[in-house]
């Protein structure tokens, strides 16, 4: 059921999606209550929609994970940089057999982030430890300067067939971009990198 | 998934720990840098002011396991590959002020090797790590924050208000 759905949305005309995709967001925005509408309404006005569809129709995939993080919970607040580093390769492919072939295309990710925050003179931490009111979240690769000010946090994961984070990855973006306001870290950098080709 | 516990420690702390480190193999200290591909141990533990001061390994010769190091191009220098080496991330607790900042120990006890597929670390490695954590974990307190260690000197410093946790 789920795959046939799947598979009619992405046999739909662009044009149709975009329609609908807005639609959608115009009726979760109306609900009354809904903690989320505010952001979808943000969206909508900001044109991150817009964006993301033109992202997907010219095929600009770093684009549209800049426009997916939008969504994610506190990022808009934080107010920091963001950016999707690089470009999901074939070590993603192997992330489609499995949870175990994806433990090692993860890992191969993660070590090519600590590859590239060595070759720029910073300090790799894996698994940095992020807590504040609420929030326990390991982030996958910090990168720290010569003090041990945390100035990158990187997020390795999965990316939907629509070019976003899947969700598990969303909240961990929406807690860590949180913890990150609640300390006021400033010119902090959160990047989400996938490790799959969706 | 790697293991780490957390810790605040003061100079006091660190030199008792490093001597129970130090009784526990033939242990040295390795800097984050360093200009050759076989690292030279450090004598004493960094000024922590230093830059990445705040950042050693520990490596125990009496553990199996090569320590292996890569060359950085763009910066001139060779770095341990924590990955594969039997190496445990010493980074320690900054105080700048009266702010002191959590260290940790970390240890990475799987790799993928050159034919893509997973490698443990030998048992001894992790036996190490976790005769090390016990220790803390033993001689340290977590009461002033259930997710931290706290040394006895560094427990003391907040307690009295000398100085404010910040966990970054």
């Amino acid at each position: 059921m789920v795959s046939a759905v799947q598979e009619a949305w992405n046999n739909l005309d662009p044009g149709l999606k975009q329609w609908l995709l807005m639609g959608a967001s115009l009726a979760i925005s109306m609900i009354p209550g809904v903690g989320i509408a505010g952001l979808l309404l943000g969206c909508m006005i900001d044109g991150t929609f817009t964006d993301m569809l033109s992202a997907i129709k010219n095929g600009d995939w770093a684009m549209l994970g800049m426009c997916a993080l939008g969504f994610v919970p506190g990022v808009k607040q934080a107010k920091m940089g963001f950016k999707v580093l690089g470009h999901a390769d074939d070590i993603g492919k192997a992330s489609k057999l499995g949870g175990r072939l994806g433990g090692q295309a993860h890992c191969a990710k993660v070590t090519e982030i600590v590859e590239d925050i060595k070759s720029r003179g910073l300090t790799p931490k894996k698994e940095f430890y992020v807590k504040g009111d609420g929030i326990r979240r390991f982030a996958d690769v910090a990168a720290l300067d010569a003090k041990g000010n945390p100035v990158e946090l990187y997020q390795v994961g999965k990316m939907t067939k629509g070019g976003l984070p899947v969700a598990r990855e969303q909240r961990a973006l929406g807690d860590i971009a949180m913890w990150a306001e609640q300390k006021e870290m400033q010119g902090l950098t959160l990047s989400f990198v996938p490790y799959n080709v969706p | 998934m790697g293991r780490q516990i957390r810790f605040f420690m003061d100079n006091g702390d660190e030199e008792r720990f490093l001597d129970f480190v130090k009784t526990t193999g033939d242990v040295v200290v390795l800097p984050l840098h360093s200009s050759v591909a076989n690292p030279e141990s450090v004598p004493a533990l960094p000024d922590i002011s230093a830059p990445f001061g705040y950042f050693v390994w520990l490596y125990n010769r009496s553990v199996p396991g090569n320590l292996e190091t890569t060359y950085v191009p763009a910066q001139k220098y060779y770095t341990v590959d924590e990955e594969k080496s039997p190496v445990i991330e010493f980074s320690r607790s900054i105080r700048e002020g009266r702010i002191i900042r959590p260290g940790r120990l970390w240890v990475e006890l799987k790799y993928i090797d050159d034919d893509g597929d997973w490698k443990f670390k030998e048992p001894e490695f992790k036996e190490w790590y976790e005769q090390l954590a016990k220790w803390i974990r033993k001689h340290y307190s977590h009461e002033i924050n259930p997710d931290f260690y706290f040394g006895p000197g560094a427990a003391k410093i907040v307690r009295s208000g000398e100085v404010e946790v910040k966990d970054y």
